[in-house]
């Protein structure tokens, strides 16, 4: 949508068209340190959706809430405006605005539990909205019932009675969009709605929105990180990166020919679950915070086509159709670039049927639980994973697939030797594993490693990267300070991670740093098992497929036997030989990767691989090399 | 439902029961005999064997033990071997007995403290809350730095002061508070008050400050619901759990201010009387005094749980399940 | 010492209003310019040559008993809170570690233990023991070791239930190695805060026991006994108690300041959670 001074006349014209008009948004912090997001505008019109795009730290949360007016504490709304039904909601005095919020413009948080009330029942959080906003509704019980059916809930009274915690996260979320629906608004804002759901929940409750979305003619401005997701629900897009809109247009045009760098890389570093697969590739650095925004396009410290001028300077607004804007300066060198993708290559992946693979870990009819000291130690009735058996070859990647609940952590962490299985047992390599880690040899212990799940966890903020990649060396090997060291080094390497790293602390680094050490660690010990429990869930797109290229890169260099816990079939398919789908502690399905998802047998596979918000027919970006 | 009040009760029962045994053991396993500690050093061996078979101090320490839980739960606590003795020519009549001696000064503190304590939980929540919503502006801060001095001083200090200006200065109150008379309270609970609301406030302020930066309160906010409906609605309701923790953590403070204040004052409670009973070695009476004092702070705690338990959906729920 | 620079101003002038008055504890024996214990004449004599504080109640230099009444309270809060420390600290540790059963009794213990008010604990030990320097030092330490105890426990839980410290674990890490390498290290700064705070007011403690006569003994010099000696007089010579009354008014506000900053500072490096 145009908005730049360059059509003064349309303006009113469109002043008056235009439901929902943002102008220069600009939000800092209180004491103007740093600013959050800077020069954001667009348009919206009645009934029309638009998504806004961006990883950690794009400030696409800050937006949404500036739409209603709101800061957080310690942020401000310093400039810009934003025109509702042709009223600015930032000039309104606090009394009106609150008329406005939750009755023409409402907002369903990303967190459904922290959002909702949890000392009052459902039933009052809806009629309180009513009560507030529309006292006139002559019958209320009748609307809070009709809303309640909207989002495809039981809209009976002991539903309604309940409290949020009685409520599964779906339903909480449900709640929030029935909140936001009930005084029949002119604009709804979402912000990451389903962040933290199950991938069969999410699909789900993407459904409800589209309903939703058609049935009501609500006007609709989507936040997400997931392309998938968003690629499903809007029709125009914003590409967010450092606190602005860097890329803008319609979605099927940006995901099928993006203009910008940032948003191309985005592209190529998506998982893809459709046939022509390639393999993500990483977008290098890490996302720029914004007390750290370089002067200049924010993208310019990792963008491979930057000029002189994208360090020194923002680049302006520039259109490229009545419905398309980027601000790029060198778009024509972005444009002519062919991405070097790799496709995902079978081989390489594959366990070979041949004989020579030896069976490296044995898993033989697992089942493991969480008995507390009530039950009898052997009672099965809290068993989380149930006669679970698989191999994993010598060498080779096999992945454990499974939503939250599935079993799948707990019998990971059984191989590693913290979790006590109940009955059932392990082989590694030619032995049967000890249940408790503690049991096992010291030499046992350095064969099999793990690298836990949350970065910000997993590495003690009190040792510097150096002591804790040291410790693991000077606990299994015997080496000479200037051997341990030199290996030190060496493992930062193999991880990409520069030597200046050895004195630094976990706080300083990003999430996919942090991640990368952790791997170092676990490196250290020369282990020939690698146990990765969801190693990439917790990071932003484009530093994830770092992460899966320095996995597959150790698995090919040193033949390292790795299994990979995830609850996203798309990231697993460019590592792994084999997928192991877990629900409520069964497997449901065993096979190749390939077969999994071109033939999936198992209807609840099926259900997972279908629940994957893909790309649509995306072209971009083009045919891998095979 | 009713397991958990069971369990809670039987937990409060061990907690007193390991408290009623560390004082037998204080008073009786350390060194220091009784008996000397009556007479005097130089006491003749023949007179401190005979109190030593009056107080029973020849049995082994655990039959001891019990005989004495068995007696006070009849609510006889011994006799006093202080008050009420006459001149030991007659041993066979010891001091009077000590839950006699209890039932007086128990009622009077009873009295200082509800009245202390009614006027600190309302103040407290009226201006913690009042200047958690204001929180940063001027009268917060003022607040604050007057708060920060009443803190800073100790009981005895404050109570000096009051005395100074209220008892010299301008004579309008007796410093001191032999008899129970409402004017006579009014400086005992103002010291006990002032020293401990400036500690209440600021964590029941820390407190709210908190819920106001969670999510469903920002959320609420932005579905327009307006301030003061925001403040009865999700602010109380969620801050009343942590702040009925912070009154149950503040009765030991509590006990402690009332033992200096009643001394200050002279009034006839059970701190003074504690005091007193610790100055003479009186040990039955400094014994059954220390079991309702430290027993206060698990009785407090598990006043406050109940309560907690009722007013949260979520526990109840948990609870029954 | 470079974290002084990242303190607030709060903090700073609290820290040293305490060092101020920990000076005055230590130093001031050797400033008193008389003998604090000497009958010099009538008491609560208004100020005269050689004595700028007059007398107190018993006829002595209230100046020279103010400079010495601090350092017995000093020096026992100071040994009762490490004897206490170091064992809460330990215990608090061993427990988090430890957790299940044994930590769910020690931590019922120490609820227990610190469900006696301070002071009716140490009036206790004092009833049982009297009151010497020794008695006085175990009592606090009575007192700081379940309160230091739930301290590290409360502050050692996040570490414990940490991916980092099951990693050591499946690494086989010993008990001693986790509970000081890998755990201690979180604890150590709510633990150092704990400590500057626990310190004086260990020495309230003492003064007020002085005060009801139960801490330290005539014809020892103590604030807590000075301003109970001398409190009937104070429309009379009012310059007996002021110095004391002074001293431990900025003990404790200089604490409160303290912590008051430390509050701030925290808030303030706090990156906003703009995601």
């Amino acid at each position: 949508m145009a908005q730049s001074e360059n059509f003064p006349a349309s303006e009113k014209i469109l002043k008056h068209s235009n439901l929902l008009r943002v102008e220069k948004i600009q939000v800092r912090d209180n004491d103007s340190r740093f600013t959050i997001i800077d020069d954001i505008s667009f348009d919206l019109q009645s009934g029309q959706t638009f998504g806004i795009v961006g990883e950690s730290g794009s400030g696409k949360t800050t937006l949404a809430m500036a739409l209603l007016g709101f800061s957080r504490e310690g942020t401000k709304i310093t400039s810009g405006s934003v025109h509702l039904e042709g009223e600015n909601l930032l000039s309104l005095p606090t009394n009106v605005l609150r008329n406005r919020r939750g009755n023409k413009i409402t907002y369903v948080p990303q967190d459904p539990s922290t959002g909702l009330n949890p000392n009052v029942r459902i039933n009052e959080s809806l009629r309180e909205m009513l009560d507030i906003h529309l006292p006139e509704v002559s019958n209320p019980k009748d609307r809070i019932a009709e809303v309640l059916e909207m989002t495809q809930l039981p809209s009976n009274l002991e539903f309604q009675r309940k409290y949020p915690f009685q409520l599964s996260g779906g339903q909480q979320q449900r709640i929030a969009i029935a909140l936001a629906l009930i005084c029949k608004p002119k604009i709804i804002v979402m912000d990451e709605p389903t962040t933290g759901l199950d991938v069969t929940t999410q699909s789900k409750l993407i459904l409800v929105i589209q309903k939703l979305i058609k049935e009501t003619n609500t006007a609709l401005v989507y936040v997400s990180h997931d392309l998938g997701v968003v690629r499903s629900i809007v029709d125009q897009v914003a590409v967010m990166y450092g606190g602005r809109i860097i890329e803008q247009g319609n979605v099927s045009d940006i995901f099928s020919k993006p203009t910008h760098p940032y948003t191309r890389g985005l592209l190529e570093a998506v998982p893809r679950a459709t046939a022509r697969a390639f393999r993500p590739k990483a977008i290098p650095g890490a996302a720029v915070e914004p007390w750290d925004l370089p002067p200049g396009c924010p993208f310019a410290p990792r963008c491979s086509f930057k000029s002189l001028e994208c360090d020194s300077k923002m680049p302006p607004v520039q259109l490229l159709s009545d419905n398309r804007m980027v601000r790029c300066f060198n778009l024509t060198e972005a444009s002519k670039y062919k991405p070097d993708l790799i496709a995902l290559d079978r081989k390489l992946l594959e366990a070979n049927d041949s004989v020579s693979r030896s069976i490296k870990l044995e898993v033989v009819e697992i089942s493991a639980g969480y008995n507390t000291f009530r039950e009898k130690k052997d009672s099965s009735q809290n068993d989380v994973v149930n006669a679970v058996s698989f191999n994993v070859s010598s060498g080779d990647c096999v992945s454990i697939v499974g939503e939250s609940g599935s079993g799948k952590t707990t019998m990971l962490r059984c191989i590693a030797g913290l979790h006590q299985p109940r009955k059932g047992s392990i082989r590694f390599g030619n032995e049967i594993l000890e249940n408790k880690s503690k049991s096992r040899t010291l030499e046992m212990r350095r064969r099999i490693q793990m690298v836990p799940q949350n970065p910000d966890s997993s590495l003690n903020p009190h040792t510097s990267i150096g002591d804790i990649i040291k410790r693991p060396i000077d606990l299994y090997f015997k080496l000479s300070p200037q051997q341990s060291e030199a290996k030190i080094e060496e493992l930062l390497d193999r991880v990409h991670l520069k030597s200046n790293f050895l004195t630094r602390y976990s706080r300083e680094l990003s999430g996919g740093e942090k991640q990368r050490v952790a791997i170092a660690r676990a490196l250290a010990a020369d282990p020939e098992l690698l146990l990765c429990d969801e190693v990439v869930s917790s990071l932003d797109v484009a530093v994830q497929a770092g992460i899966l290229e320095l996995l597959q890169e150790l698995r090919i260099k040193t033949g390292m036997t790795i299994v990979f816990v995830s609850h996203d079939l798309g990231v697993v398919r460019s590592i792994a030989s084999k997928v192991v789908v877990m629900k409520d502690g069964v497997v449901v399905e065993s096979d190749l990767t390939h077969r999994i998802f071109e033939s999936p047998q198992n209807p609840y596979t099926l259900e997972l691989l279908s629940a994957i918000p893909n790309l649509g027919k995306s072209d971009y970006p083009g045919e891998p090399q095979k | 439902m009713i397991n958990y009040l069971l369990r809670r009760i039987g937990l409060v029962a061990a907690s007193v029961g390991a408290l009623t045994a560390l004082v037998f053991l204080a008073t009786n396993l350390l060194p220091g005999n009784p008996a000397i500690a009556i007479l005097g050093k130089d006491a003749k061996p023949e007179k401190v064997l005979i109190i030593q078979e009056a107080l029973g101090l020849n049995e082994p320490i655990l039959t001891r033990y019990v005989k004495w839980i068995g007696n006070a739960l009849q609510f006889d606590f011994g006799r006093s071997v202080t008050q009420g003795l006459d001149g030991f020519s007659n041993v066979g009549t010891l001091g009077t007995p000590v839950s006699e001696l209890i039932i007086s000064p128990l009622k009077n503190s009873a009295i200082l403290a509800s009245v202390s304590l009614i006027l600190l939980v309302i103040l407290t929540l009226l201006i913690g809350t009042y200047t958690a919503l204001r929180a940063g502006s001027k009268i917060d801060k003022s607040i604050q730095i007057v708060g920060l001095l009443f803190i800073a001083l100790p009981e005895f200090v404050l109570g000096a002061i009051l005395i100074v200006i209220f008892c010299f200065a301008l004579p309008i109150l007796p410093a001191v508070s032999f008899t129970i008379t409402p004017t006579n309270l009014v400086l005992p609970v103002a010291t006990l008050l002032l020293s401990m609301i400036g500690v209440t406030m600021r964590l029941v302020r820390v407190g709210v400050i908190e819920v106001l930066k969670t999510n469903f309160v920002i959320t609420a906010r932005l579905r327009g619901i307006p301030e003061r409906r925001i403040i009865r609605k999700y602010l109380l309701p969620s801050a009343l759990a942590p702040t009925l923790q912070i009154f149950a953590i503040a009765a030991g403070l509590f006990v402690g201010g009332m033992v200096v204040v009643e001394y200050l004052f002279g009034y006839p409670g059970i701190g003074s009387g504690f005091v007193s009973a610790v100055a003479g070695r009186d040990y039955p009476l400094v014994q059954a005094y220390a079991v309702i004092l430290g027993g206060t702070y698990v009785i407090a705690n598990f006043i406050v749980d109940v309560i907690t338990y009722f007013t949260n959906p979520k526990l109840r729920s948990l609870m029954m399940s | 010492m470079k974290f002084l620079s990242k303190t607030s101003l709060s903090t700073r002038v609290g820290i040293t209003m305490v060092l101020f008055i920990f000076c005055i504890s230590i130093f001031g024996s050797f400033l008193a310019p008389n003998d604090p214990n000497e009958f010099i004449g009538e008491a609560f004599a208004l100020p005269f040559k050689g004595f700028p504080l007059g007398l107190d109640s018993y006829g002595r230099d209230s100046l020279s008993r103010f400079l010495v009444g601090g350092r017995y309270a000093l020096m026992i809060s100071i040994v009762g809170y490490l004897f206490g420390a170091m064992a809460g600290l330990f215990l608090g540790l061993f427990s988090v570690y430890s957790r299940g059963k044994t930590d769910s009794a020690l931590a019922w213990f120490s609820e227990v233990l610190i469900g006696f008010p301070s002071l009716v604990l140490m009036l206790l030990l004092v009833a049982a023991l009297g009151p010497s320097f020794w008695v006085l030092v175990l009592a606090l330490s009575m007192v700081n070791l379940p309160r230091v105890f739930r301290l590290v426990r409360s502050a050692a839980q996040a570490a414990r239930e940490s991916s980092y410290v099951e990693i050591a674990e499946s690494r086989g890490e010993g008990k001693l190695f986790i509970m000081f390498r890998e755990i201690s290290p979180s604890v150590m700064p709510p633990f150092l805060v704990d400590a500057g705070v626990r310190i004086p007011a260990s020495i309230l403690l003492v003064a007020s026991l002085s005060f009801l006569g139960l801490g330290i003994q005539p014809p020892a010099s103590d604030w807590g006994l000075i301003i109970s000696e001398n409190r009937m007089a104070l429309t009379i010579n009012p310059l007996s108690v002021t110095l004391p009354i002074l001293s431990l008014a900025i003990l404790m506000i200089g604490i409160n300041l303290a912590l008051d900053g430390l509050q701030e500072k925290r808030k303030d490096s706090f990156k906003l959670g703009i995601e």
